[in-house]
């Protein structure tokens, strides 16, 4: 099964996609069509006896202008030109049309205060003169909307049928009451009517190829690589590229696979990744990923992923799931657009008819005024952009959705549980305090400790800074630890009892099974304290969502004083030695009570709760099967982004609903006003136009919401060779 | 008044190279990248890793 993804930047309303699933649904090999309304993308998943070539030319058919997307993140290295192009295009194409009907509202704005101030002697002057500038806006500006209206005539109504014909109706009865020098002009109408529409459409367009260009900034790659074979830089293709070659990434340079560090340090840009604008600091042997950027000096990696196996394209296609899923609310205005438009002509009509046998004189306008103000634009132009607007910014939170619908869900969260380690800890553990005895010295005993320790496999032997002191005969004492002899002293690190400290537990504060201890010549030195410290930010992340109403409890399998710890830290309740049964009986009990659950993960372990959760999120360390379960995947270390999805998801759903409201409430006082004529065309026109275009610019809004604690943050974290 | 029918006219011819010179404008990408020159002034090179952080 082949999946083609087709930009189709004509697709505006619910008849649009109506049309489109009428024209594809019938084809032989087309087995699924997905409709994203907000992104204006279809992705029709087909077998490969259709080419997609064949599937535009079939589109193009019923008279929309489709593109192949240069973006669907499934053959990252595939296509990469394509979209820019037609895109851009059409953007322009708009702006010369808004800009023409800009200039000429100007000129017939102007003739229409003289107009308006009632100077008969040059009445007809003027009236012609309107005409003349209005002209251009009717014949080259106006065009896109008879186009889509002629095109959904054939099929159900679209939204521009009504534009079209308020154009239309508006323009020719002008021009006859010019020429014929009786009756009402309507030349101002006309142009400000198409001038405001088209700025709506093009900030909407615009919004959109935001979102694209991010997308697109994602899935590009550069197509050539130096790779290194017996120690000869040579340049090849990108498609040539497997894992296990070796590759040389200039400074400055984007990493085209996914990879293994040869040498270090490295300094590595993953804004595209994370989210994160802050360089990392990688040293030899971490893993690197592509679409990353190195901002340090020329570096081999190892590859060990390329193309559609790197974690981008992981990421990318994770996305794309996120976007097809078409939302509720959207859906809700199709809706209401679909039922409105109709009863908008019936309601023109009976309105001219009304006023026919009451005063027919003013039949004509109230009917003309009806037809303008009533375009749903608002009503199906704000939700879809308000989406769109708050996927970009999640997006770049580094936060991505799986699916819009968490839009609605997430705000209304009461209660958030979170896993303590891995999710409110950092996932490796580290020496998080250290109590040394008599004469020593902490830094020594550091580097004493990471020397022998870099001898271990040990799980906690990771925690310890490696150091080139010079010792010798290590060995490994297996359940106790390792002796060496260090300037011919005897040294041991290892449990306490190996180190002699069982005597003098009472000196150590607490001994606790993860500690470690380190003895020189048989004298007890030092304590090591072996914790998951906490994230950075974590404590200002959680005072934020507290802050923001939620119920922050930890559920962790750790031991009661490990959480007690945390949980005292961060000022939340919490639930020690946890099995993953019993955190997912814990969020069972909890729901209910018109109560809302997040969990948040990370392990394998935590697997249940998330399924039993309303919304989950995995952390960016999670393995993959937690992150392909989780409703919301961190792309981003900072636990901030956590707070970014509830502010974000909350402004949105404000923003939907104010969009929302306004449109409604518009269309529900502005109807009766100009069937009854209180409004003359010109106002109708002012008043729809205007309307569309302030839930636009009021869905733009979103884009701006700021990073939670974006100030004081390094620039550049310390190298520990962790990426925490 | 009669200079409006001298003044409408020029108005009309004025609005057309306004348009023209738009079009053109918008034809060779004047409105394309607009933040791009603000960018330029804080990029002078790439950055050099001093080893210091």
């Amino acid at each position: 099964m082949n999946m083609t993804t087709l930009n189709i930047d004509d697709m505006h309303c619910a008849s649009c996609t109506g049309k489109i699933q009428v024209a594809l649904d019938h084809l032989e090999g087309v087995l699924r069509l997905q409709f994203n309304p907000a992104r204006r993308q279809l992705v029709v998943s087909h077998t490969s006896s259709m080419a997609a070539h064949e599937l535009i030319a079939h589109i193009e058919r019923i008279g929309f202008h489709p593109y192949l997307s240069g973006s669907d993140g499934l053959s990252v290295t595939d296509c990469q030109d394509g979209a820019g192009g037609n895109s851009g295009n059409r953007a322009d194409d708009l702006l010369k049309r808004l800009g023409v009907a800009g200039l000429a509202m100007m000129q017939v704005m102007m003739v229409a205060v003289a107009l308006y101030s009632g100077v008969d002697e040059y009445r007809r002057v003027l009236e012609f003169t309107s005409l003349i500038f209005c002209i251009p806006v009717v014949s080259y500006s106006a065009m896109p909307f008879f186009v889509a209206a002629l095109r959904s005539a054939t099929g159900g109504l679209g939204m521009d049928v009504p534009i079209a014909l308020a154009i239309i109706i508006a323009f020719t009865s002008s021009v006859v009451a010019t020429l014929s020098g009786s009756g009402d002009v309507y030349y101002d109408s006309v142009v400000m009517f198409t001038f405001l529409l088209l700025a709506a459409r093009y900030i909407d367009l615009k919004l959109k190829y935001r979102v694209d260009a991010q997308d697109a900034l994602m899935s590009s790659l550069p197509r050539q690589v130096i790779r290194i074979i017996a120690g000869e830089r040579d340049t090849c293709d990108l498609k040539e590229l497997r894992a296990g070659d070796t590759i040389w990434v200039g400074e400055g340079a984007q990493i085209p696979a996914d990879g293994i560090l040869l040498s270090g340090p490295a300094y590595i840009d993953e804004a595209l990744l994370t989210g994160e604008d802050i360089q990392t600091v990688r040293s030899g042997d971490d893993t690197v990923y592509a679409g990353t950027y190195n901002r340090g000096a020329g570096v081999s990696i190892r590859v060990i992923a390329v193309s559609d196996k790197t974690r981008m394209a992981a990421i990318n296609r994770m996305a794309g799931e996120a976007q097809i899923s078409k939302n509720a609310v959207a859906q809700l205005a199709d809706r209401i657009a679909g039922i409105f438009i109709p009863s908008v002509l019936l309601l023109s009509i009976v309105t001219y008819l009304g006023w026919k046998i009451y005063d027919p004189t003013q039949a004509f306008s109230a009917s003309l005024a009806v037809l303008v103000i009533s375009c749903p634009c608002a009503l199906s132009l704000a939700i879809p952009a308000a989406l769109s607007a708050a996927m970009l910014r999640l997006r770049q939170a580094g936060v991505l959705l799986k699916d819009g619908k968490f839009l609605e869900l997430i705000p209304a969260v009461t209660d958030l549980f979170m896993d303590k380690t891995g999710t409110l800890t950092q996932p490796k553990p580290g020496v998080s305090g250290i109590k040394v005895f008599g004469e020593f010295d902490a830094q020594w005993c550091l580097s004493v400790a990471g020397a022998l320790q870099s001898y271990s496999s040990h799980p906690l032997a990771g925690c310890f800074a490696s150091s080139r002191l010079q010792l010798d005969a290590v060995k490994s004492v297996p359940g106790s630890g390792l002796e060496a002899i260090f300037a011919g002293k005897p040294i041991r690190i290892g449990s306490a009892g190996f180190c002699g400290f069982g005597a003098r537990a009472e000196t150590s504060t607490e001994i606790a099974e993860k500690n470690v201890y380190l003895a020189v010549g048989g004298e007890p030195a030092a304590c090591f304290f072996i914790d998951n410290p906490l994230r950075k930010n974590a404590q200002e992340a959680v005072k934020l969502l507290t802050a923001y109403g939620l119920d922050v409890h930890i559920v962790s399998g750790d031991k009661q004083d490990n959480c007690e710890t945390v949980a005292r830290a961060l000022d939340v309740k919490f639930d020690a030695e946890q099995s993953p049964e019993d955190k997912w009986k814990l969020i069972e009990h909890s729901k209910g009570d018109h109560r809302i659950i997040m969990f948040v993960g990370d392990g394998i372990n935590d697997l249940p709760s998330l399924a039993g959760a309303d919304v989950s999120v995995a952390m960016l360390e999670a393995s993959d099967l937690v992150k392909s379960r989780a409703d919301v995947v961190l792309l981003t270390t900072r636990l901030g982004a956590l707070a970014d999805l509830f502010n974000i998801a909350r402004r949105t759903r404000s923003i939907t609903r104010q969009n929302l409201l306004w449109a409604l409430l518009y269309n529900l006082l502005a109807i009766p006003a100009a069937a009854f004529a209180f409004a003359p065309p010109w106002l109708a026109a002012l008043g729809m136009a205007l309307s569309s275009t302030l839930v636009m610019l009021n869905a733009t809004r979103l884009i701006r919401i700021p990073h939670s604690f974006l100030n004081g943050r390094l620039k550049i974290r310390p190298a520990t060779g962790e990426s925490y | 008044m009669e200079s409006l029918y001298f003044l409408i006219p020029v108005s009309i011819v004025i609005l057309a190279i306004a348009a023209k010179v738009f079009i053109w404008a918008v034809n060779h990408d004047q409105f394309q990248h607009l933040d791009q020159h603000g960018m330029d002034i804080l990029e002078d090179k790439p950055i050099q890793n001093t080893g210091e952080f």
